[in-house]
């Protein structure tokens, strides 16, 4: 137990004694914030010197203890080195202002201690941490004593100057409720150079308050003291993303602000984190293909698997690359695909150049792209009037073009449907000669009434005369206008008078099978102009 | 300050700052036995009849003391498991030697039983019961409680555990003690701080809790709460049989005081 019993006197004693070491009133006199390993530190300082009644006065070094004998306050002190339980307490917490450990002070007692609250306060004894001190005084005696921490029991670890026989110990002491938990103003639970709260030792900034121990780069400095907070080799002052690493310092919008902390790198106002474009401006985020992938950096827009820039249509989707006109611009993209000056549109054959729009049909489909382009049912390839309707096929002279087509169906040399004269008179019956005995207009080989007297040919008694009433006097069957004898003679036509054969009979009746004349020279023209429109056509 | 109780009822009395133990028998004078320095802290009664002190803080020994009351030898504290005398928190004097407690928490033995330095300082955890058969160890566990463990030697079972609840503040716990029927003596101090002044003691009490050998609680009372006075090492013993002594301390008078139960 601490053997201070000291008196008011004494402790006016006290008060002499601080002002004989230099210490003005402490009244006016402030402690400066102190961590409580520091004042521990002092503590130990003080570790093995000798009880010195009155007195406040350590070595650094560990000499000179001193002695202490007898009972205080009564007892005998050598040396000059020691201190008394108060003495140490006010030394080790630096009050009333700092002082050396080896300057004697002994500015408090266990009374002022107890009592008052100059540079301490009253906290709850289980409350009490490392640094704090218990003091009690009762009747003029007291003790006061450095808290260190607990054991199981509550026993305390103390360092105090324990008494004459003892003299400044650390030990395992008891505590009682008399003990008065005392902790010192501007006390602090670590060492804290910049007041930010976070003890130096774990501080990554010891001389700049930065509380939230914020690193960006986790390079042990903190932001706040780090001139290159992330690391990339830009210093933060030059730095368009101070905080995060980007030695590149890649600013696509040119605002300013790096791309890796540009929350809207193309700046066309819609974030990096919905933009489907995030590094090309596209405030419209068009994706034609819908693959997420803005059109701005698509480099295959239309999805078809060709690159937009070998893409003829890079909007539309065509791997095939149509390009009808060989515009360079596809089909599938194009308003007039064959660019034949009429829209597709409006086109009856888009992909084939057809300007004139015929349909010969009017099928809706130009022929130019139709196959059958009459309409007869015939395909063009295999139809003799691919643009006449002829669905018989009828080729009278069996030149390979239809009648309804053929300028000369009856292939005897004499045009039909020209806009010549004469016109052939029979028109599917070849007759070069083009006699015509009655004079009217049809040739007599395909007149059913060649003298034109109203009787047909077949029971006109006089096929080649005229002869209406039929008179036959001899009632040979041969007309009388044409029998050389009534009575019966048989008369001998002339051989010229239906063609150069000998083999004319004329009960056979007309011939009219008559040698044909060299029709070569209008086939061939003929043939010629279809190869022509049977080259133009093309299947789509 | 601490005492002890021999078996013929005597108070050995270690008067710290008068360097000097006191033994008190009924119908007689006190007996005076001087120590060397006024530094001794604890005492114990070594079966032999010789008295075991312990000095942590001045010499940091464990003297021995014949029946004559003189020292014939004394051995450091410090050395194997016990690199600090100042952690010795309890000295037990047995028959198989010297143990002292370190930190209220286990037990190493300094000496064999002719006080001789043991080179091998084993370790035990907690302290002895009463009868030597269980190791008895409690430590606050929170504000307002405390755990009271006992290890029974040569017992496969788990140890025997008991929480203790309190209604106040624990200031400390001052003793742990154990009779011969194995009852566990728990002496705790309890205060109340007013709220806006924690200088000011709403209330204060010792409260002591019996423990029995199956770890239920038996009973709990209040001891004297001791005025202001000099710290004490053993406040509070039980004897072989139960009844609690009290060391009261005054400003110039020490008085023992013994409950029977």
């Amino acid at each position: 137990m601490s053997t201070e019993r000291r008196t008011r006197s004494a402790l006016l004693l006290g008060g002499l004694v601080a002002a004989a070491v230099g210490l003005s009133s402490h009244a006016v006199a402030s402690p400066q914030p102190m961590t409580r390993d520091a004042v521990i530190a002092l503590a130990k300082q003080a570790m093995g010197y000798s009880y010195y009644w009155g007195h406040g006065r350590f070595r650094s070094d560990g000499a000179q203890h001193g002695s202490c004998s007898g009972g205080c306050p009564g007892c005998t002190h050598y040396g000059a080195y020691g201190g008394d339980c108060s003495g140490l307490a006010a030394k080790v917490w630096q009050v009333p202002s700092p002082i050396a450990m080896t300057t004697d002070a002994h500015p408090y007692s266990t009374y002022n201690f107890k009592y008052e609250s100059t540079h301490w306060s009253s906290i709850s004894r289980g409350s009490a941490k490392k640094a704090d001190e218990f003091v009690h005084h009762d009747g003029g005696a007291g003790h006061i004593f450095v808290y260190e921490k607990g054991d199981p029991w509550g026993s305390v670890w103390a360092y105090e100057c324990k008494g004459c026989a003892w003299g400044c110990v650390h030990d395992l002491r008891s505590i009682y409720s008399y003990y008065l938990a005392r902790r010192r103003d501007l006390i602090q639970d670590f060492a804290d150079k910049d007041g930010d709260g976070v003890a130096d030792a774990k501080d990554n900034c010891v001389s700049v308050k930065n509380a939230s121990q914020k690193d960006t780069d986790h390079d042990g400095k903190g932001d706040a003291c780090d001139t290159d907070d992330d690391n990339d080799g830009d210093l933060d002052a030059h730095d368009n993303c101070p905080l995060v690493k980007n030695a590149d310092q890649k600013d696509t919008d040119h605002d300013g602000k790096g791309n890796v902390c540009d929350s809207d790198d193309d700046g066309d106002g819609v974030a990096d984190t919905k933009d489907n474009c995030p590094l090309d401006k596209n405030a419209s985020q068009k994706d034609t293909d819908k693959d997420a992938k803005g059109d701005a950096c698509d480099t295959d827009d239309d999805a078809d698997g060709i690159a937009d820039t070998k893409d003829n249509c890079p909007l539309v989707k065509n791997a095939a690359q149509y390009d009808a006109d060989g515009d360079g611009k596809g089909d599938a993209c194009e308003a007039d695909d064959d660019g034949d000056g009429v829209l597709d549109e409006d086109d009856d054959c888009s992909l084939d150049p057809d300007p004139g729009q015929l349909d010969t049909d009017g099928d809706g489909r130009g022929d130019v792209c139709d196959e059958e382009d009459d309409g007869d049912g015939v395909p063009d390839l295999a139809d003799d009037c691919p643009l006449a309707y002829n669905p018989s096929q009828t080729d009278s002279d069996g030149d390979g073009l239809g009648d309804v087509c053929d300028v000369d169906p009856d292939d005897d040399g004499v045009l039909n449907d020209v806009d010549i004269e004469p016109k052939d008179n029979c028109r599917l019956v070849p007759n070069a000669d083009q006699e015509d005995a009655d004079g009217d207009d049809i040739g007599d080989v395909c007149d059913d009434d060649v003298d034109g007297d109203g009787v047909k040919n077949d029971v006109d008694d006089c096929a080649t005369i005229a002869n209406a009433d039929q008179a036959d006097t001899d009632g040979d069957g041969a007309g009388d206008a044409c029998d050389e004898g009534d009575e019966g003679d048989q008369a001998e036509l002339p051989n010229d008078a239906f063609g150069p054969s000998d083999d004319v009979s004329v009960e056979g009746g007309c011939n009219l099978s008559a040698p044909a004349t060299d029709p070569r020279p209008v086939m061939l023209l003929l043939t010629v102009g279809l190869a022509a429109v049977v080259a133009r056509r093309r299947k789509r | 300050m601490s005492f002890a109780v021999d078996d013929a009822g005597r108070m050995h009395v270690l008067d710290q700052v008068n360097a000097r133990i006191q033994i008190f028998e009924k119908g007689k004078e006190p007996r005076v036995v001087s120590l060397p320095t006024s530094t001794y802290q604890d005492l114990a009664l070594a079966p032999d009849g010789r008295t075991v002190v312990v000095d942590q803080l001045g010499t940091g020994t464990v003297g021995y003391l014949d029946a004559s009351g003189e020292m014939t030898h004394s051995i450091p504290i410090a050395g194997p498991n016990i690199d600090d005398p100042a952690a010795v928190t309890a000295l037990f004097a047995r028959e198989d030697g010297t143990w002292l407690e370190v930190e209220h928490q286990h037990l190493v033995r300094v000496a064999d039983a002719r006080g001789e330095p043991d080179p091998d300082r084993p370790v035990m955890p907690g302290r002895f019961s009463r009868d030597g058969s269980a190791a008895m160890r409690v430590a606050m566990t929170g504000p307002t409680s405390a755990q009271l463990t006992v290890e029974h030697f040569g017992s496969s079972g788990a140890a025997v555990e008991t929480a203790l609840a309190f209604d106040e503040n624990l200031l400390a716990i001052r003793s742990l003690d154990s009779d011969l029927e194995g009852r566990a003596y728990i002496v705790v101090d309890q205060i109340l701080e007013d709220a806006n002044d924690p200088d000011v003691l709403v209330d204060e009490h010792q409260t002591m809790v019996v423990v029995g050998e199956d770890g239920k609680e038996l009973e709990r009372f209040d001891v004297e709460v001791p005025p202001t006075a000099d710290e004490q090492k053993r406040p509070i013993t039980i004897d072989a049989h139960g009844t609690v002594f009290q060391l009261v301390c005054a400003k110039d008078a020490a008085m023992i005081e013994r409950f029977a139960r």
